[in-house]
């Protein structure tokens, strides 16, 4: 068998948020994401027994999220989007625009005769940013964090 | 040992494909050369598995030599556009499939060689290069 590696641009591909209605979604990519991962943070109960001091430890939940670092690329609908949850933030004091963001991605699933698969999942988030802005000579940019809200579903191409 | 050779080829196999103008070969030879580009493997920093395999990747130093720095630098800089690329490349008479990688570039220079009359441009370039297939 040999080995087939991946960048990690090959990992995680096509990230997308809704840019239509609820109704009728339409997905723009956030194309300008120079990083991105795929977080899950495991939650355990651990435990020692009477018999010896070595842990026992089982999982008891997950929260997932996909985090990441967006350049602003001000022509890009998705982007324009986000700008608009914080213009409406700081308009009206509103926050639920920021909770059931429907994002879209594709997740590397296997490689097969030297082309990789992927499984695209649609999944309901809820988005906080950091950090809009910085140096003046550094480019444009903000940090994000979609924590996955339930499971997500699969989407067939 | 073997397996570096290969590498080494399969690169070049591919670079050949993209600059049909140069000669992309592993030495230079004076004799009769005007616009080659030169691809060899070149030690470093490496990351090293537990499994008894290859390490990760290689480094290349390519250079570029020819008549002109102005399309030896321009040549430098289009090379340098493949990083972050992950290209599948068939490679020889059994069309083994092979996938190339490309990470970091860095030290890109003009080199001005007084003896054999010629300007080059010379980079390195962090490449895994693995057959898949």
């Amino acid at each position: 068998m040999n080995e087939f590696y991946v960048t990690n641009r090959d990992v995680i591909k096509n990230l997308a948020i809704n840019t239509g209605t609820s109704a009728v979604p339409v997905f723009t990519n956030l194309c300008t994401a120079s990083e991105l991962t795929l977080n899950q943070d495991f939650s355990t109960k651990d435990w020692y027994v009477f018999c010896d001091a070595i842990q026992r430890s089982i999982i008891t939940g997950v929260a997932m999220s996909v985090e990441g670092t967006i350049k602003l690329d001000i022509n890009n609908k998705a982007i324009e989007k986000i700008l608009g949850d914080i213009h409406t933030l700081i308009a009206s004091g509103t926050i639920s625009q920021f909770n059931n963001i429907l994002a879209r991605f594709d997740l590397l699933t296997k490689v097969e005769g030297g082309v990789l698969e992927y499984t695209t999942y649609q999944v309901n988030t809820k988005l906080t940013l950091d950090s809009l802005g910085g140096s003046a000579e550094d480019e444009g940019s903000f940090d994000f964090t979609m924590t996955i809200n339930g499971t997500g579903e699969e989407v067939s191409a | 040992m073997e397996e570096i050779l290969i590498k080494n080829l399969v690169l070049i196999d591919y670079l050949k494909g993209i600059y049909p103008d140069f000669k992309v070969k592993a030495e230079f030879s004076t004799n009769n050369d005007e616009k080659v580009i030169v691809v060899q493997e070149q030690p470093g920093n490496q990351v090293v598995f537990f499994g008894d395999i290859e390490p990760l990747f290689n480094y290349y130093e390519i250079v570029i030599y020819g008549l002109s720095i102005q399309e030896m630098k321009n040549t430098a800089t289009s090379i340098s556009s493949l990083k972050g690329k992950h290209i599948i490349h068939e490679y020889g008479k059994d069309k083994e499939k092979w996938q190339i990688i490309f990470k970091q570039y860095s030290n890109p220079q003009a080199i001005e060689y007084m003896d054999i009359r010629r300007v080059g441009y010379s980079m390195i370039f962090q490449c895994i290069v693995n057959r898949v297939a």
